[in-house]
């Protein structure tokens, strides 16, 4: 499963060939791979804001923390289910260091 | 003045940001949805619904709908930003300075987020020497022409379907209107002499100044489409009024008042102000209305139909020749026109049955402008 290949140190950020912009609380995700659009909302819409700027899996976490009234253990779980589903689809490019 | 769009400052307060819960609207959501539909208001309203501080009074099978729609723009406007900054790019590397008019650099300069402008196409307004370098190079990033694309209209079009089968259109205009009395109102190099950039767009991509915009989004439902009265171009003319700085409304004034389309302006800012309360200065709108022997003012009438701006068209035609060009391209336009009007271009036989057609387009036109259809 790609969650588990993440690493603290790797950074995220989009893939080249993805396009988004926003509509309203909404971030809308283009493909340009194979032309397929994302709707994102709520945290999935606060994931790509962060995602602009290469950034790591700790450092997503800690932020949403602090928006969010969440378990940092149980956001942790679910940012990397949701990596996992953008890295599955092309939407975002892995750089780990090691 | 009958107006179709009387009973509607409920919703175009509330798509103008105004806070309104879902049932002091005053309508049905059917009826929402299709008026939408109809204004190219889906993706405005979706917006102004998704950022509402009472979002759970509306309805969400309405919500949902309206996503759907907002959506969809917004994947398509990527696309086309992406392709309107590598056309620019091009024309620009050959010469070519064109200016963004009318739907496209409103989007990406006075509304909220680009996909908010629903549109078809690009207009572009470039020089008209520079015609057939901007044909070469559409036609280098593999645009075709349509069956639209003439001469008589002062325009070329075209467009080309992507890899993901969004149809991407261009209409390059080198006068910016196909009216006489319109035709002049803002040539080229007036425009281009104040141009503002537009950087979300790339480098290349620059738009006619804030009262140059104004002046077209008023005159453009009357020069080009009959005086209809549709809510996206009345909410555009607010938008960019609602931005005009003092000095620039003198501005817009003494071109409207210079071109002689003060009249159709002082119209366009009405319907703002009574759709949409749009702050205008009332010397404007005064000095607006004194005008008067305007040929462009006959554009206001009612119920006007097609033989009536044909009619304006050769008034408005300084020399006979041009009248003549003008009914002979009404009447008997190019076989190539002919041909892809009828979905015969390219086939072998097709050139013998012109004669057929012209006599067929002809009388067709006649039909209909005497059943009152044209």
């Amino acid at each position: 499963m790609a969650r588990s290949t993440i690493s603290d140190s790797a950074t995220i950020a989009i893939a080249p060939d993805v396009l988004g912009s926003e509509v309203g609380p909404e971030v809308v995700m283009l493909s340009l791979r194979d032309g397929t659009y994302y709707g994102l909302d709520g945290v999935g819409a606060e994931i790509w804001r962060m995602l602009q700027t290469p950034v790591t899996i700790p450092r997503i976490v800690t932020a949403l923390v602090e928006i969010y009234d969440v378990d940092a253990d149980r956001c942790r779980s679910d940012v990397l289910t949701v990596m996992a589903t953008f890295v599955e689809r092309g939407l975002v490019v892995i750089r780990d260091p090691t | 003045m009958p107006s179709s769009l009387d009973g509607l400052p409920q919703l175009a307060a509330f798509l103008d940001g105004a806070p309104m819960r879902w049932p002091d609207l005053g309508i049905d959501e059917p009826s929402l949805l299709e008026l939408c539909k109809a204004e190219d208001l889906s993706a405005l309203c979706f917006y102004r619904v998704s950022r509402s501080p009472s979002i759970d009074d509306w309805p969400a099978s309405l919500r949902n709908a309206l996503s759907v729609t907002a959506r969809l723009q917004t994947a398509k406007e990527l696309l086309r930003a992406t392709e309107t900054r590598a056309v620019l790019d091009a024309l620009a590397r050959a010469g070519v300075r064109a200016i963004l008019i009318k739907g496209t650099p409103l989007a990406y300069t006075v509304y909220e987020a680009p996909a908010l402008r629903a549109r078809d196409d690009t207009d572009l307004f470039v020089a008209e020497s520079d015609i057939p370098t901007a044909r070469q190079v559409m036609a280098s990033l593999g645009y075709a022409a349509t069956v639209l694309c003439h001469d008589l209209f002062s325009q070329f079009e075209v467009q080309k379907v992507d890899r993901f089968g969004v149809c991407h259109a261009f209409d390059v205009h080198w006068r910016i209107s196909t009216q006489p009395v319109f035709a002049d109102v803002l040539t080229y190099q007036e425009m281009l002499a104040r141009t503002v950039a537009v950087p979300a767009l790339g480098p290349s991509a620059i738009a006619p100044h804030a009262a140059d915009a104004l002046l077209l989004s008023c005159i453009h439902p009357v020069m080009h489409h009959q005086n209809t009265e549709r809510l996206l171009w009345t909410y555009d003319t607010h938008l960019l009024a609602s931005r005009l700085t003092p000095a620039e409304f003198d501005e817009f004034v003494r071109c409207a008042t210079r071109k002689k389309v003060a009249a159709v302006c002082a119209h366009a800012l009405r319907l703002a102000q009574t759709l949409f309360r749009t702050a205008v200065p009332a010397d404007v709108i005064r000095e607006l209305s004194i005008a008067t022997d305007e040929p462009s003012a006959g554009y206001l009438a009612s119920q006007r139909r097609w033989h009536h701006e044909l009619a304006s068209s050769l008034r408005g035609m300084p020399r006979f020749a041009d009248r003549v060009k003008l009914m002979r391209d009404v009447l008997l336009p190019s076989p190539d026109y002919m041909l892809g009007a009828y979905g015969l271009r390219g086939k072998p036989l097709a050139p013998w049955l012109l004669p057929a057609l012209y006599v067929h387009r002809n009388v067709r036109g006649a039909w209909k402008i005497l059943t009152g259809k044209k």
